[in-house]
């Protein structure tokens, strides 16, 4: 057992009054566990991993907890990777792999060769010295990932990372990510809107409701690995969870076309 | 490599135009100089050396007060940014105080300091702080979150957060204010120079203007003009633009 949230809720202030973002959130992860959360947009789902990654503060009976020990703030424990544009511009490929052991005082013999191995893992030692802009989307991801792995978290918290990536491109960082998955063994937590991307990273796939998101179902995915997203069980199973979906963005659709 | 041509030839018209309006004698010479008279004025001033230790006078000046303003304006500016409060209560009047004419400070600099290099100094601080402090502080309140976001999640704290994240985060908009401190400052180091202070570019205006030399007085201006360009465009110019592609920004 390692991340445990129990009665997680979260109300946002706003202009309009208060709105209920989550409300009665409760799950655990287990270490080295895939889990994928889904759900249709406005959800909550980023705000599930803000949460747990200690950026955002939950409603105050709410508990979350790793290891047994309550989260207070952010770590370097929990490396959240973002959709996308959270590279630092100013720093070339390899300083952005390195900041993180820079912030975290690592010895600056080790900082390089680490850095090194990790730009490897995701294949892009050739590119250690251009700058970001010069990076397509998919290999600025990659970077992302060697940035957020190389500082040996605990877990990842994945936010819709390849959501603006191409089809073909969006292929490659699956297979790639299960790669390294699989090798190092991190609990991943992983956020999308896409029903066969969920079903082809998770071990369990979590559908959440909308507004306010709460847990609807919960689905084991039994699949050989690795997976590919044109394989027919895993369409076939997309499929069934997309039914529990649907509901779920008919009724967001429902909401925000009645409202005027 | 045409427009460069063409501009070449624009300019050369322009001077053409200029010498054959001279030549026209519609004003007498003292009022109404040839190019060649302040180009000849030019060469003298730089070979007798006045325009070189009055280049070097002035640029002494400005790097000096322009380096303090930079120092002072990137500090004030990230303090204003980081605590709200400061910025609730001078905000505004800082706005209000950026609109005042920098040669405006020269009085209160000489009741302060006296007739000196000090009064100066004052003056060309006061002009360029402003504008970098308050494009220091617009730049940080404009850093993407998501830097921050990423930034902390990695354990970015304090000093290092500073120095790793929000200051080179906020560079393109400290670079653009540079720009316009630059432009205050040099225009209030001349403005200052002419009124009081011996030596510099300034002074050799005015000088000019006793000698009722047109040509010298032309011929200072041609080179604060070409000063003021030369720092603008092509260091501080270069800069942004660097800093713009490098930052994935568009260019403005």
């Amino acid at each position: 057992m390692e991340l445990v949230l129990r009665n997680v809720s979260k109300t946002f202030r706003t202009a309009n009054g208060p709105i209920k973002a989550l409300e009665d959130i409760d799950f655990q992860v287990d270490t080295g566990e895939f889990v994928c959360f889904i759900g249709p947009s406005g959800c909550g789902k980023s705000t599930v991993l803000n949460i747990i990654a200690g950026l955002e503060k939950p409603d105050p009976h709410s508990t979350v907890s790793i290891d047994g020990s309550p989260v207070e703030g952010p770590g370097p424990d929990r490396i959240l990777i973002f959709q996308q544009d959270a590279l630092f511009p100013w720093l070339n490929v390899i300083n952005n792999v390195e900041f993180g052991l820079k912030m975290k005082k690592f010895p600056n013999e080790k900082v390089r060769p680490l850095a090194e191995e990790f730009l490897r893992m995701v294949h892009l030692s050739r590119f250690r010295n251009s700058y970001i802009h010069e990076l397509s989307g998919g290999m600025r991801q990659r970077v992302a990932l060697a940035r957020a792995l190389v500082v040996n978290p605990k877990m990842l918290l994945m936010d819709e990372p390849f959501s603006s990536l191409d089809a073909q491109t969006r292929e490659r960082l699956l297979m790639l990510l299960q790669t390294i998955w699989s090798i190092i063994g991190k609990t991943i937590i992983f956020v999308t809107h896409n029903i066969r991307e969920a079903v082809c990273l998770g071990d369990r796939v979590i559908v959440l409701t909308a507004s306010p998101g709460r847990i609807k179902r919960e689905f084991r995915i039994d699949l050989p690995r690795p997976r590919r997203l044109g394989d027919g069980r895993l369409v076939e199973t997309s499929n069934l969870i997309m039914g529990d979906l649907k509901e779920e963005i008919d009724k967001v659709v429902r909401e925000e076309m009645g409202d005027d | 490599m045409i427009r460069h041509v063409e501009r070449l030839a624009l300019y050369a018209a322009l001077l053409g135009l200029w010498e054959l309006l001279f030549r026209l004698e519609l004003w007498p010479e003292y009022l109404f100089p040839s190019p060649l008279g302040v180009l000849e004025s030019l060469l003298t001033g730089f070979a007798n050396k006045t325009f070189l230790v009055g280049i070097l006078v002035s640029m002494k000046r400005i790097l000096l007060g322009y380096g303090l303003s930079l120092v002072f304006g990137v500090a004030f500016g990230l303090m204003l940014a980081s605590m709200k409060l400061l910025d609730e209560f001078l905000g505004a009047p800082l706005l209000g105080l950026r609109t005042l004419p920098s040669i405006c400070w020269l009085p209160l600099g000489l009741l302060w300091f006296g007739l000196n290099e000090r009064a100066i100094l004052f003056v060309v601080v006061m002009g360029a702080a402003f504008s970098i402090s308050l494009a220091t502080a617009d730049g940080v309140r404009n850093i993407s979150p998501i830097y921050l976001k990423a930034a902390s999640t990695m354990g970015a704290r304090g000093i290092r957060k500073y120095i790793g994240v929000i200051l080179p985060g906020a560079l393109p908009s400290i670079v653009t204010g540079m720009k316009l401190g630059w432009s205050f400052a040099w225009r209030s180091l001349m403005a200052g120079e002419m009124l009081f202070v011996s030596l510099g570019l300034g002074h050799l205006l005015m000088m000019g203007r006793e000698l009722n030399d047109i040509r010298q007085v032309i011929a200072v201006m041609v080179v604060i003009v070409a000063i003021g360009v030369v720092v603008d465009r092509l260091v501080l110019g270069t800069l942004e633009e660097r800093i713009r592609e490098r930052w994935g920004l568009e260019n403005p």
